[in-house]
C-alpha cells in the first residue's frame, strides 16, 4: 500500500471515530461520501441509512441517502425512462414511482412520475396509491388542509378503480382518523379486516375509534382547518399516527425564552453581527436582540413580514411550508430558518459573509435540537 | 429575455422562471407545467412589493436578491436592473451550480435591459 493510501485510510479511520462519539449530519455525509469514493457501496449505503434514522430533515443526509441509492439503481432507473419514451406504459410509470417513493426517498421525482403518469393513465391506482401517500406524508410534515384533501382525493380513487387495493384502505381509514372522523373510518376498517383479519394495525386502530366514538368530530372539515391552525394533530390523532409510525412525535422544541435570549447575545461575536430576532411559527415575537443599529422591534416586525411573505407563497406555490431563507439587502444580509416550531432571523453587514450567518444559523438549530 | 428564461429553463432543477418588474409587472414568463403561470406571477408580484415594503420600513432599500426554500421546492428572486428574475426551483439541487446559471442569467437580462 502507498504512502497515499495509508493516509487515505487513516483519515478514513479517523473520520469513522469522529462519527461513532458523536455523530452530525456533516460528518456522516462526509463518511458516506469516503466510503463511495472507496468504491465501499455497501458501507455508503449501510452509512446513509443510519445518517437518515438519525437526521431525518437533514436535506443534505436525504440528498447523499438518494444519490448512494441511485447509484445502485440507476440502471433500473435508466431502462424504465427509455422505455417510457419508446412506449410508455401504466406499469412503467407505477415502478419508476415506486423506486424514487420507496427505494430512493425522493417525494418531489415520485410525485412528479406519478402525476405525469395519471396525466396519461388516470385509472392507475398504483400511481394514485403513491400520489396519496406523498400527499399524506406532506401532510404529517406541514400540517396543510390541501395536502389532506388531496390525500384523501387519491385514496379514495386508488380504492375505486380497485377495492381491492389494501393499503389505499387503511391509509384512507387511517387519515379519516387522524382528523377524529370516526365515523367515516370505521366501515373502511372493517372492510379492511374482512379482507385482512390478521393486520395488527388495522386492528388495533378499529379498537381504539370503537372505544373513542364519542370523541369523533362532527366537521372533517372544521377539524382539518384546525389542525392546519394549530400545526399539529389532536392528541387522539397523534396516537393513531403512532400506530402506523411509532417513530413519528411532536417535533416542536420547547427552550426557555431566557436561554434564547442569552444564546442570542452570543451572535456579537459575529463581525457585522447586527441585530437577531426569534419567532413561534404562529409569527409571534419571541425573543430579540440588537447590537445597537437596528432597534429590535423595528426588525422583529421586518422578519414577521418576510416569514408570512415566505410561508404565503410556498403554501399557494403547494411547495409545502417555509424552511429557510436569505435576503440580500443595502443594510447587510439576512438569513432565516425554521427550525422545531421556532424562526431565526440574523441580520449582519460586510465583513459578514455567507457562511458566517449560515454557521450562526446552526449554532441555533443545534441548541434548539439539544433543548 | 424569452430565449434567456428558455435557457435557464433547462437547468437541472428549474421548474419555471419569469421576469418581474419591481410594481409585480410580469415582463417575460416561461413557466412549465403543472405549475400556473398566472398563479406563479401574481405570488412573485406580491412577494416583491411586501418585501420591499418591509425593507423600506427598515430603512433600506430594495433587495438585490431574496431566496426562500420550502420543504417542496425554492423560489429565488435576483434583481436585475429595473426588474426581478424569479426562478422555480426543485427542492432537491446543488443550489450554488444553479446560483450559477441563475447569476448568468440575471446578468444577460440586465444587460438586454440596458440597451433597450
Amino acid at each position: 500500500m502507498g504512502l497515499f493510501d495509508g493516509t487515505k485510510r487513516r483519515h478514513l479511520n479517523d473520520l469513522e471515530r469522529e462519527v461513532l462519539a458523536n455523530p452530525t449530519p456533516q460528518n456522516m455525509v462526509s463518511l458516506i461520501e469516503r466510503y463511495m469514493a472507496a468504491a465501499d457501496e455497501a458501507k455508503a449505503l449501510e452509512m446513509a441509512r443510519k445518517a437518515v434514522e438519525k437526521f431525518p430533515n437533514s436535506e443534505k443526509v436525504q440528498t447523499t441517502y438518494q444519490n448512494v441509492r441511485r447509484l445502485q439503481l440507476q440502471a433500473e432507473i435508466t431502462e424504465i425512462s427509455k422505455a417510457l419514451r419508446r412506449s410508455p406504459g401504466k406499469s412503467l410509470y407505477e415502478r419508476l414511482a415506486s423506486i424514487y417513493h420507496s427505494e430512493l426517498g425522493n417525494r418531489t421525482k415520485a410525485f412528479e412520475t406519478a402525476l405525469e403518469g395519471l396525466a396519461k393513465y388516470p385509472q392507475s391506482d398504483g400511481l394514485h396509491l403513491i400520489s396519496g401517500l406523498i400527499r399524506m406524508d406532506r401532510f404529517h410534515t406541514d400540517f396543510l388542509a390541501n395536502d389532506f384533501t388531496e390525500a384523501i382525493h387519491h385514496f379514495e380513487k386508488a380504492a375505486s378503480i380497485n377495492s381491492n387495493n389494501y393499503k389505499a384502505l387503511v391509509n384512507l381509514a387511517r387519515l379519516f382518523s387522524e382528523a377524529g372522523s370516526f365515523y367515516k373510518s370505521k366501515p373502511i376498517l372493517e372492510q379492511v379486516l374482512r379482507a385482512n383479519p390478521g393486520d395488527t394495525n388495522a386492528e388495533t386502530l378499529y379498537r381504539f375509534i370503537s372505544e373513542n366514538l364519542a370523541k369523533a368530530t362532527p366537521s372533517l372539515d372544521d377539524a382539518v382547518a384546525e389542525i392546519e391552525t394549530r400545526r399539529e394533530l389532536t392528541p387522539e390523532g397523534e396516537h393513531i399516527r403512532r400506530i402506523f409510525d411509532p417513530s413519528s412525535g411532536a417535533s416542536a422544541a420547547q427552550v426557555d425564552r431566557s436561554k434564547i435570549e442569552a444564546f442570542l447575545v452570543g451572535f456579537e461575536g459575529m463581525n457585522g453581527y447586527k441585530c437577531s430576532a426569534v419567532l413561534m411559527r404562529d409569527g409571534t415575537q419571541y425573543a430579540s436582540h440588537t447590537r445597537g443599529m437596528v432597534p429590535k422591534e423595528r426588525f422583529t416586525k421586518f422578519l414577521q413580514d418576510i416569514y408570512q411573505c415566505s410561508e404565503d407563497a410556498s403554501r399557494k406555490m403547494d411547495i409545502g411550508t417555509f424552511v429557510s431563507g436569505e435576503l440580500d439587502t443595502s443594510v447587510g444580509r439576512v438569513a432565516m430558518a425554521e427550525w422545531k416550531g421556532y424562526i431565526v432571523g440574523i441580520l449582519a453587514d460586510a465583513p459578514a459573509k455567507k457562511e458566517d450567518l449560515n454557521a450562526a444559523v446552526e449554532k441555533f438549530v443545534s441548541l434548539l435540537s439539544v433543548g | 429575455m424569452k430565449e434567456v428564461l428558455i435557457n435557464l429553463n433547462k437547468e437541472v432543477g428549474v421548474k419555471g422562471s419569469m421576469i418581474v418588474t419591481r410594481d409585480g409587472v410580469v415582463v417575460a414568463s416561461e413557466i412549465l407545467p403543472p405549475l400556473n403561470g398566472d398563479m406563479v406571477a401574481a405570488i412573485a408580484s406580491n412577494s416583491i412589493q411586501r418585501v420591499n415594503s418591509s425593507l423600506r420600513e427598515l430603512g433600506s432599500n430594495n433587495f438585490t436578491r431574496y431566496l426562500f426554500n420550502s420543504t417542496y421546492g425554492k423560489m429565488i428572486f435576483t434583481e436585475t436592473g429595473d426588474a426581478y428574475l424569479v426562478v422555480v426551483l426543485d427542492k432537491h439541487i446543488n443550489i450554488d451550480f444553479t446560483m450559477l446559471a441563475v447569476a448568468s442569467a440575471g446578468r444577460k437580462i440586465k444587460n438586454l435591459g440596458s440597451m433597450a
